[in-house]
């Protein structure tokens, strides 16, 4: 039954590591089980706690969210990589002083995803990029952290530590005190041919000959965000899984001229950062950065968010806004789909078992303004009960282009056509306003579930939609 | 007869103080090691199958195909054919592999057939519960009907709920198991008994009590739902037993949030009478509530207020689901919420601002009433009640509404019966060895402080062993007992200790032990610190063998004592269109008589409040009528408090007075968690003008109360 071991080479804590292990075994597992480098924990298994937090590449990842082969050739700092010369690192000292610390579960993955934002926070200071001596604000602190959860604790003392070494990094001018450090030696291995053919493939044609070979029996694995939370449920064997996130063909962010092109493997995080897509795509950047916690967000991908094909996909309402279309490839073929027609249902879209997603484009428009807002369970971390995208061009008084859409409110993501050509054909006033808002309404066919109620979402569609309607254009 | 005392306000140098926890260092590096941090050699993964089902009986279980797969180790059935499961995740059969995704494919491969059964998982409808549901109380006080009808008399009716809520530890219920031989048992489990868990796997072995061996280093939350072996701890030692090999078992987050305790639900209809100056009457009340198949007591209501005349009835509904557990101050936030509600709405019928409403009946709150009022006060000028509270109907424009709640609690805390073995070496090392447990909550720090402050030497001087049962017996860590007991005991260790250390050293300074003290790591004499040893000198006096003393709180004397109160005030805003409240700050005036560590105490306030706020907003089991299951199993619909949501906290602790210092050592766990519902559920009603009856306070339920109570938000 098991599949045969393979060799898996990263820099960990400084070092050149090789590891040989069952490939159906996790990040966690394996720092934990084959390392025996217990300190980070096991929550949950789904990306919602945070205690298996581990810095890779200089960005907080959930462990238990990686494969562990999708390590090759990464640089790995886990907490027990923080110690230096048997010194506390300045976060972990001010977790003590400030007793920031009780049953100490949730601590580790709380500094790892503290010293990462500290660490980010020294880098923009030393690029310029920041104001000296500003310090970090509450707001950003809690967008640091939103990926930890803690059960006993309080989480003001933790602020009050994040705070305290902030100062302490400062003071001793080593403000852009970097975890990367640790990453000096140089992962030269070459990747292990058995796992580069089954798991680790290098190149798209790779990866499509493996779903050309085994179509359903293998499945590609990205971000893991999703795709891991559904392995753990048991929904199907992490060893039909194989990594997609090494193929520089899914990478980037590109202008093409009038359109952009985005690869299916960037990242939630890269595409909240992008400053070409800010000014292109606003509602998709917006969206994209207030997907989960920063550790969801520097894992989960576009393509992955498509792939998935959840009704409440944050970043889907977006790309319909922006008419995008989608680029699939399969072995010696490939199409190109209107995003509106590749889902087909919950968890459900077009995509058949031997393609892969490529990437995402859409035609570039001046002056298009763009907003999303949505409503969760909280107010981080959580799946949207009800969001809504919009994307606009407003000349005057009138709407030259408007489309909005919905998210979490019907089988899948769904334009507005009512309310777009009710915004459309009038002047922008207060009555048109009140006129969308109640027509949003009735195109939004909600259901009853877990998060909330369908008269509940109904409602706040129209809300919403006078608060995107606002963020777009300023009050009618 | 020793006299055991704690030192005066003047003579303490480290006792009160704000101390970092002794374990910190290890807790951030991550090399503190949990149970489920423990490998051993040849170690074995369980893993539990589960019922799907709420009730049914078990028809047939085959396990030959898992039998049979390599790696499979041992199979172990829990509950044969011809049982009875009364819950869903009930546990059918434990299986032991080479490692867990073995041990989950061999699951898989396992073919149990049920015979479905009827049954009951929501308890909310009482009057869909038909024969489920059993009269449990039926009180009266006083003379009920007569209140209600007093001249003038004001009446106020209302509903209001608290659904199921789980634990919810971060680090799951399990642990290691390992035998050596058949009649020994090393157990390294998550447990709040370190020495009281081996005796019930003793028990239930069938083993001498003596052979069985806890170790715990460290617990990641327990909440009261960590006291026992539960049938994850036994059903894997009989697994361990039949594989002949160390077996580690921690539960699955759905499995932990399903079968490993929950708090009981309580709904209840409830009338009030007062006369229209606000002199609280008469309470009525018709409550139920579910804590599982066992139904569910009757929580302590009305909550403190002992209203004089009173009738109360309570239902307790069976339903098929895990078995309720002592949530942190077991029943308190139940009763609290549902009085503390129904006060406030009284307060808001008759017009009075809630402040003055308590202040006016606080004399029905017993002992503690110059107490209360003290905090009362206190909290509103940390709140600036009087500038910021305004009355319920104040007509506010936009879509943003501000309001303010309170709200008081009590709890008992008394210290538990504790021993510990404190040892002077003489090269003037000090450990104390205890058979306690550190919850995070700061055991070892407060013993470590409290030999520290007797023998006059630094913190990090003593060394304090704990989380082994073989050192001497120490109760439970529940019901807020474990501080008061372990400060005792190592308090009345060290001061006999002290005293023998002092004779010794006595004829060497030429005075009588009477005349030493130990301060500033020297053994001196009194008023003349020149004349005296250094610590290690005077330890070096022992001769070749440590000094032990056995230290004992019996469950009482003069160190501790039990009872405290607590006011919590909420400020919050609610967004009126889309139902979202959002915590602007909470105020919590908490007393605990002699405070050990400021640092550690101020630190479960801060947690508790944190818990509140998310059983408040957030936290709620959701059961399927249908298939009987829990629906939100996992942390990503079951949502706890994040960093997002908590607002500003200001914590306050009621200290520095002579009052307090003279109770002794209470405990202070439980009494924080307890206000935070029903202060947050009052700021909400404060702010939209209606209650919003059940927590938590979805946006959902607050935009429907909204709606019942007329208050349509007309948009734009």
């Amino acid at each position: 039954m098991k599949d045969e071991k393979i060799d898996v080479h990263f820099i960990l804590n400084g070092r050149d590591t090789t590891v040989r292990f069952d490939p159906s075994l996790r990040l966690l597992d394996v720092l934990r089980e084959e390392l025996f480098l217990t300190g980070s924990k096991e929550g949950c298994g789904k990306g919602e706690c945070g205690a298996c937090s581990v810095i890779m590449n200089g960005q907080p990842v959930d462990s238990c969210l990686i494969m562990g082969y999708q390590a090759e050739g990464a640089t790995i700092t886990t907490i027990e990589g923080l110690l230096s010369d048997g010194e506390l690192h300045p976060l972990q000292e001010a977790f003590i002083d400030c007793g920031a610390v009780q049953c100490g579960i949730c601590i580790p993955g709380m500094i790892m995803a503290g010293v990462a934002l500290l660490d980010e926070r020294g880098q923009k200071a030393t690029a310029g990029l920041r104001s000296e001596p500003a310090e970090l604000s509450l707001e950003e602190i809690k967008y640091g952290l939103a990926g930890n959860l803690c059960r006993c604790t309080g989480y003001v003392k933790i602020f009050d530590a994040i705070r305290q070494a902030e100062r302490r990094l400062q003071a001793d001018q080593v403000a852009a005190w970097d975890s990367g450090r640790l990453g000096a030696a140089q992962a030269n291995a070459t990747i292990d041919a058995a796992a580069r053919e089954r798991y680790l493939p290098q190149t798209l044609d790779e990866a499509l000959t493996i779903l050309a070979q085994h179509g359903a029996a293998r499945r590609a694995l990205a971000g893991g965000t999703d795709i891991l939370v559904k392995a753990k449920d048991g929904l199907f064997p992490t060893r039909a899984l194989f990594d997609i996130s090494a193929i520089s063909e899914l990478h980037g962010i590109v202008d093409q001229g009038d359109r952009l092109w985005i690869g299916s493997g960037v990242r939630h995080g890269e595409v909240a950062r992008s400053e070409l897509l800010r000014l292109h795509a606003l509602a998709l950047v917006s969206a994209c950065a207030l997907i989960g916690g920063p550790q969801i967000r520097n894992r989960g991908t576009l393509g992955g968010n498509l792939a998935n094909a959840s009704p409440a996909a944050d970043s889907v309402p977006p790309l319909y806004t922006l008419e995008a279309t989608v680029d699939i490839v399969s072995l010696g073929a490939q199409r190109t789909v209107p995003i509106e027609q590749f889902f087909r249902g919950p968890g459900k879209s077009i995509l058949q078992p031997t393609e892969l997603i490529r990437g995402i484009s859409f035609a570039k428009r001046p002056n298009l303004k763009g907003a999303f807002m949505r409503l969760g369970q909280r107010q981080a971390q959580a799946i949207s009960k009800v969001s809504l995208a919009g994307s606009a061009v407003l000349e005057g008084r009138r709407f030259r282009y408007l489309r909005l859409a919905l998210g979490a409110v019907a089988p899948t993501v769904i334009r507005a056509p009512q309310t777009e050509s009710i915004l459309l054909n009038d002047d922008w006033t207060p009555k048109t306003l009140r006129a969308a808002c109640q027509a949003i309404k009735q195109e939004a066919k909600p259901i009853d579930d877990l998060r909330s109620t369908r008269e509940y979402r109904r409602e706040m569609c129209s809300v919403l939609l006078e608060r995107v309607m606002v963020a777009l254009t300023g009050p009618p | 007869m020793a006299e055991y005392y704690w030192p005066d306000a003047g003579n303490r140098r480290l006792i009160g103080q704000r101390i970092s926890r002794v374990d910190g260092p290890l807790k951030v590096s991550g090399s503190a090691k949990y149970s489920a941090d423990i490998s051993r050699p040849g170690m074995l993964y369980g893993k539990v199958l589960r019922s799907p089902y709420a009730h049914a009986k078990i028809v047939s279980i085959d396990t030959g195909a898992a039998e049979k797969m390599p790696g499979v180790k041992a199979i172990h059935i829990i509950q044969g054919p011809g049982k009875v499961v009364q819950w869903s995740g009930a546990e059918i059969l434990a299986v032991a592999a080479v490692d867990e995704s073995t041990a989950e494919d061999a699951l898989r491969k396992i073919k149990v057939k049920f015979e479905p059964l009827p049954f009951l998982v929501d308890e909310a409808n009482l009057s869909r519960a038909g024969n489920r549901a059993k009269p449990a109380a039926d009180q009266v006080v006083g003379d009920p009907d007569k209140a209600f009808q007093e001249k003038d008399v004001v009446i106020l009716e209302g509903s209001y709920g608290l659904p199921v809520i789980a634990h919810c530890c971060l680090e799951p219920h399990g642990q290691v198991v390992e035998w050596e031989g058949d009649q020994s048992l090393k157990v390294y489990p998550s447990t709040q008994s370190v020495s009281g868990v081996g005796g019930e796997y003793a028990a239930a072995l069938g083993i001498p009590a003596g052979n069985v061996l806890v170790s715990m280093q460290h617990i990641g939350g327990g909440f009261g739902s960590k006291f026992d072996a539960g049938p994850w701890g036994l059903e894997s030692a009989r697994l361990a037993k039949k594989a002949g090999r160390p077996v580690k078992y921690f539960l699955e987050r759905a499995a932990e949030m399903t079968v490993a305790g929950n708090r009981p639900s309580t709904f209840a209809k409830i009338k009030l009478a007062a006369k229209p100056d606000g002199t609280l009457l008469g309470w009525e009340s018709d409550s139920w509530g579910t804590g599982g198949i066992g139904g569910s007591g009757i929580p302590p209501i009305p909550y403190i207020f002992n209203i004089p005349n009173q009738r109360k009835r309570h239902t307790a509904v069976a339903t098929n689901n895990g078995a309720q557990r002592a949530w942190r101050a077991p029943n308190h936030p139940q009763a609290c919420f549902l009085t503390m509600s129904a006060l406030d709405d009284m307060a808001a019928k008759l017009r009075m601002d809630p402040l003055e409403f308590f202040l006016k009946n606080i004399d029905l709150t017993g002992v503690r009433k110059e107490l209360y009022r003290k905090e009362l006060l206190k909290a509103a000028e940390l709140m600036d009640w009087k500038r910021e509270w305004h009355a319920r109907d104040l007509k506010s424009t936009g879509p943003l509404k501000r309001g303010l709640g309170l709200s008081i609690h009590t709890w008992g805390g008394r210290a538990h019966n504790s021993k510990c073995a404190l040892s002077i070496h003489p090269d003037g090392s000090v450990e104390v060895n205890s058979g306690s447990q550190d919850l995070g909550t700061g055991t070892r720090t407060v013993m470590a402080i409290v030999a520290a402050e007797t023998f006059g030497l630094p913190v990090e001087a003593i060394k304090v062993n704990i989380g082994d049962s073989r050192f001497p017996p120490s109760g439970p860590s529940g019901g807020s007992t474990t501080v008061g007991g372990v400060t005792s005991a190592t308090r009345r260790a060290a001061q006999d200790a002290l005293a023998q250390l002092m004779a010794k050293v006595a004829p060497d300074l030429g005075v009588g032990p009477e005349r030493l003290e130990a301060v500033a790591g020297r053994i001196a004499v009194k008023g003349d610190s020149t004349k005296g040893l250094s610590w290690k000198q005077a330890c070096s006096k022992l001769g070749v063998k440590a000094l032990t003393m056995n230290g004992e709180n019996p469950g009482g004397g003069p160190l501790n004592n039990s009872g405290v109160g607590g006011v919590q005030m909420a400020d919050v805003t609610v967004d009126s269109e889309t139902g979202v409240v959002k915590i602007n700050k909470l105020v919590a005036v908490q007393d605990c008589g002699l405070i050990i560590d400021l640092k550690t105490a101020e630190s479960q306030v801060y947690g508790a409040l944190i818990m509140g706020i998310g059983y408040a907003l957030f936290e709620e089991r959701i059961m399927d009528n249908l298939t009987g299951r829990m629906l939100n199993a996992n942390l990503e619909f079951y949502k706890l408090a994040g960093l997002g949501d908590i607002g500003q906290l200001v914590v306050h602790m009621w200290m520095g007075d002579k009052e307090q210092d003279d109770r002794g050592v209470i405990g202070l766990g439980e009494p924080p968690v307890i206000s935070p519902g029903a202060a947050i559920s009052n700021a909400v009603a404060n702010a939209i003008g209606v209650r919003v009856p059940n927590l938590p306070l979805t946006p959902d339920r607050v935009l429907s109360a909204m709606e019942k109570g007329g208050m349509a938000y007309a948009r734009i």
